[in-house]
């Protein structure tokens, strides 16, 4: 096997496929764009690819054991309304300004339970019954926001998930913790390898005597944890909580996941690759707002994007996944 | 009589086997025609070459005075043969009229004629005795006899010359298969000629004019029904010289009584009640359960391991009533399942073979949730080395190895989790001679080991070699046990086909 053998085989078992597209837009944007590489920007650029990585992170868990939430965005807008009506209600005073953290998660697991029940005990489809509670929760978001936008966050609040430390912005590390653990419970654990048989043959799990149910509906739980936290970050950054906070990200998160390669059908997943797709994205959004390019673009080019990367992952190309 | 189809000298190779040696085959006009054979005999492959869904590697086939050849099925249909598969092949979501004109929609000046379909529906089904299915219901919520009777309207709407039927009347009632009699001798009236496949003896010398025997790809007999006729010569054309036994083993001990049915009734796939089933199955012991297809072998392996529920009676183990709700109380029971369809429901394909070995062992091969891959590598290199598996395969995806590897993945599985009662549904279905003599060794160490297996096989020759003792699902009734020895296979055969001059089990040697 010659060097070049080699680098391709090392490129592939660490799902690294999108690394040299990432360092091509980010030399040619360096070079094209003067206010590319400043401080400034590269804060904005990181705390965006960061909120939609903490999504990502549990979407890749999730879409591995063949399942998908689409409330996830709804989820966050709830979550950052929740932690704001936590400090407009004053419940600080009694919880502290940190109660708002463990308030904001547990909206998220109230609404994963809710779509685990759905999806798992009573069997409905979870692209369906998730596409239900996207609408029911950013109802909820607006009903309980009044449709407005509500400030008056407590600063200690706001410097958990918007300071720095050693420098690297909060929302970062939140990130990069949630991605690790994903990737640890996905390669390491015994969560991760039922959720990717999960993915793979489900019957084979329940005929094996796997409690299939638990462990979907744990799935589900998950996915609306990670969601609420994003949704505190989300608020933190901006420092308010709006009605249509989180919408869309379900869509980001599920194309970064089907980006870095992940199938959609199940059974393989992986974290390092659906990272890497979070900062494709993040930074193909920036470079497009930087270059002047019309915002109406943004869309469009996320759209072929993903489809580039169904195509190329796809078994007729690959020629894998026979039968 | 003239012939409508006549085939001579056809042949059919495999890889590595020859499933039909020279067959000479003629159907004549008017001609209800019977075709016999034990599992693997070569019916279903001669069907499958006179309904072009597979071509001989050599010979002949006449029909109307020329020369044919099918190059698929259409090209079969369009000569007039008219196949109804074993299989219900119906749109669930459509009613009864839709599918039965699928495809071949009447229509009028102004689209569709529905009333006109209507119409022609209600006469088919008024032939086949079916009025009491209503021609605009969904067909999905049809029970399975009506079903099939649906597909075989369906089938003779749309003419033919030759109606071949694979095992039609396995999912009727005994008044359903009536029905079909009456359809089969009215067609016969109008010179139409039908091939028939059951396993059911009885059916064969009621309704047939004539019955062709297979055996080893082989026609061993052509038998005239007329009053001498019995189910007895027809068994021993079938079964021929008795078979060597080539899968013997060394009895081992046997220990403590540890699964047990009490007068189980279970209901089988196509909703009938089986009579009840009582069997004992002891530490190092295997016991078989076979019967012809659609007896329930299947469903009671499922009700063994969980999947299906109790109908009636109880199950105990060593001793004590146990109720199986889920495969997780089988799993906690230490009851595990080999089933029949590895990669539906044996495999996740996408997983290494080490994972799908070590699926259901994880807690014990972990920590804190962790799995500790050293430990998990070394208890798949102590099993490969039980298997003469290559190590590399180990690493490999279970969807890139061969049948007989998969099989001895989904057995590992059931060692690893030390699972003390298994239940192996066709082990060597679909596998090469080389593995199934491992996956024989592999049960025989396994019960050398104080485990219980329990053998659900359809394959005479497998249960008589390998089994300590047989029950025999039929039916009539729930036989056995038989005591390794006590049945041989015209014996077996006998049994399974209801032609035992006695019915009083041998009681096994304790």
């Amino acid at each position: 096997m010659n060097s070049q053998n080699k680098a391709f085989g090392f490129i592939q078992d660490h799902h690294l496929q999108l690394l040299p597209v990432i360092l091509l837009v980010a030399v040619a944007m360096t070079i094209l764009s003067e206010s590319f590489m400043t401080s400034q920007n590269m804060i904005n650029l990181a705390n965006r690819v960061s909120i939609n990585l903490i999504i990502a992170s549990g979407m890749t868990l999730l879409i591995t054991s063949e399942g998908i939430d689409l409330s996830v965005g709804s989820t966050v807008g709830l979550s950052a309304v929740g932690a704001a009506i936590y400090f407009q209600n004053g419940w600080d005073a009694s919880f502290g300004p940190y109660g708002a953290i463990v308030f904001g998660v547990a909206v998220g697991a109230a609404i994963g339970l809710v779509n685990g029940i759905l999806v798992a005990l009573i069997g409905l489809p979870a692209f369906i019954a998730t596409l239900g509670t996207m609408l029911a929760v950013r109802g909820l978001v607006f009903i309980t926001s009044s449709g407005r936008t509500i400030m008056g966050f407590d600063p200690r609040f706001i410097e958990v998930f918007s300071g720095f430390t050693f420098g690297i912005p909060r929302a970062v590390i939140v990130a990069g913790l949630t991605a690790l653990v994903a990737a640890y419970v996905l390669n390491k654990t015994t969560t991760g390898r039922l959720l990717q048989g999960l993915g793979g043959n489900e019957r084979c799990l329940y005929t094996a005597g796997i409690r299939v149910k638990r462990l979907k509906l744990g799935s589900y739980v998950m996915m609306g944890m990670l969601a609420g936290l994003a949704g505190l970050t989300l608020a933190a950054s901006m420092s308010a909580a709006e009605p249509f906070a989180g919408s869309w990200y379900e869509l980001d998160a599920i194309a970064v996941v089907v980006m870095g390669g992940t199938a959609l059908t199940g059974g393989r997943g992986t974290v390092m690759g659906t990272v890497l797709g979070a900062i494709l994205l993040g930074l193909v959004a920036n470079s497009i707002i930087l270059l002047g390019i019309s915002a109406y673009y943004q869309t469009f080019v996320v759209g072929l994007m993903i489809l580039a990367a169904i195509v190329m992952g796809s078994p007729v190309l690959t020629g894998a996944r026979a039968n | 009589m003239k012939n409508i189809l006549t085939a001579s000298k056809i042949c059919k190779q495999y890889a590595g086997t020859r499933a039909l040696k020279e067959v000479d085959f003629e159907i004549g006009e008017g001609e209800i025609l019977g075709l016999i054979g034990e599992n693997g005999a070569g019916k279903s492959t001669l069907m499958r070459i006179l309904c072009g869904i597979e071509q001989p590697t050599s010979g002949d086939i006449v029909m109307h005075g020329k020369p044919v050849e099918f190059s698929g099925p259409q090209a079969a249909q369009a000569e007039g043969i008219a196949m109804i598969p074993q299989e219900v092949l119906l749109v669930d979501e459509l009613t009864v009229v839709e599918n039965i004109f699928l495809g071949h929609e009447e229509s009028g000046a102004f689209g569709l004629s529905k009333r006109q379909m209507l119409a022609d529906t209600r006469a088919i089904l008024a032939e086949l005795d079916s009025q009491q299915v209503d021609p605009e219901h969904l067909t999905g919520n049809l029970p399975k006899g009506s079903q099939q009777m649906v597909a075989i309207a369906r089938r003779v709407m749309q003419g033919g010359d030759v109606f071949v039927m694979d095992e039609p009347t396995a999912s009727l009632t005994g008044e359903e298969t009536q029905s079909l009699f009456k359809l089969l001798k009215k067609l016969k009236g109008e010179g139409k000629a039908s091939v028939f496949i059951s396993h059911r003896l009885e059916e064969m010398l009621e309704i047939c004019d004539r019955i062709v025997v297979l055996r080893d790809g082989e026609h061993v007999g052509n038998f005239i029904n007329d009053d001498t006729l019995t189910k007895d010569k027809l068994v021993a054309a079938m079964v021929g010289s008795a078979v060597a036994n080539e899968f013997a083993r060394t009895v081992s001990h046997v220990g403590e009584l540890m699964l047990e049915t009490d007068k189980v009734v279970i209901s089988t796939f196509q909703g009938r009640k089986t009579h009840p089933i009582s069997i004992q199955a002891h530490a190092g012991e295997v016991v078989g359960i076979t019967g012809l297809a659609g007896v329930g072998k299947t469903e009671l392996a499922h009700v063994l391991s969980g999947l299906r529920p109790v109908v009636e009676g109880e199950l105990r183990l060593r001793g004590r009533s146990i109720t199986l709700r889920s495969p997780v109380d089988a799993l906690k029971n230490k009851i595990g399942l080999v089933s029949e369809d590895r990669r539906a429901e044996g495999l996740v394909l996408e997983l290494t073979a080490l994972a799908n070995m070590t699926l259901t062992s994880l807690k014990k091969l972990s920590r804190l949730g962790r799995i500790e891959k050293d430990r998990e590598r070394q208890l798949g290199l102590d099993m490969k080395d039980k298997l003469n598996m290559r190590t590399e395969y180990l690493g490999r995806d279970a969807n890139h190895l061969s049948g007989g590897n998969q099989q001895k993945v989904v057995i590992i599985r059931q060692l690893c989790s030390e699972a003390e009662v298994l239940l192996l549904d066709e082990p060597t279905k679909g596998i090469d001679i080389g593995a199934k003599a491992e996956v024989y060794r592999l049960i025989g160490d396994l019960v050398a080991e104080q485990k219980a297996a329990i053998l659900f096989s359809s394959e005479p020759q497998e249960v008589l070699g390998v089994c300590d003792k047989l029950y025999v699902l039929t039916s009539y009734g729930f036989l056995g046990p038989y005591a390794k020895g006590a049945l041989d296979y015209a014996g077996l055969m006998a049994l399974e086909f209801g032609t035992a001059t006695s019915d009083t089990p041998m009681e096994a040697a304790e």
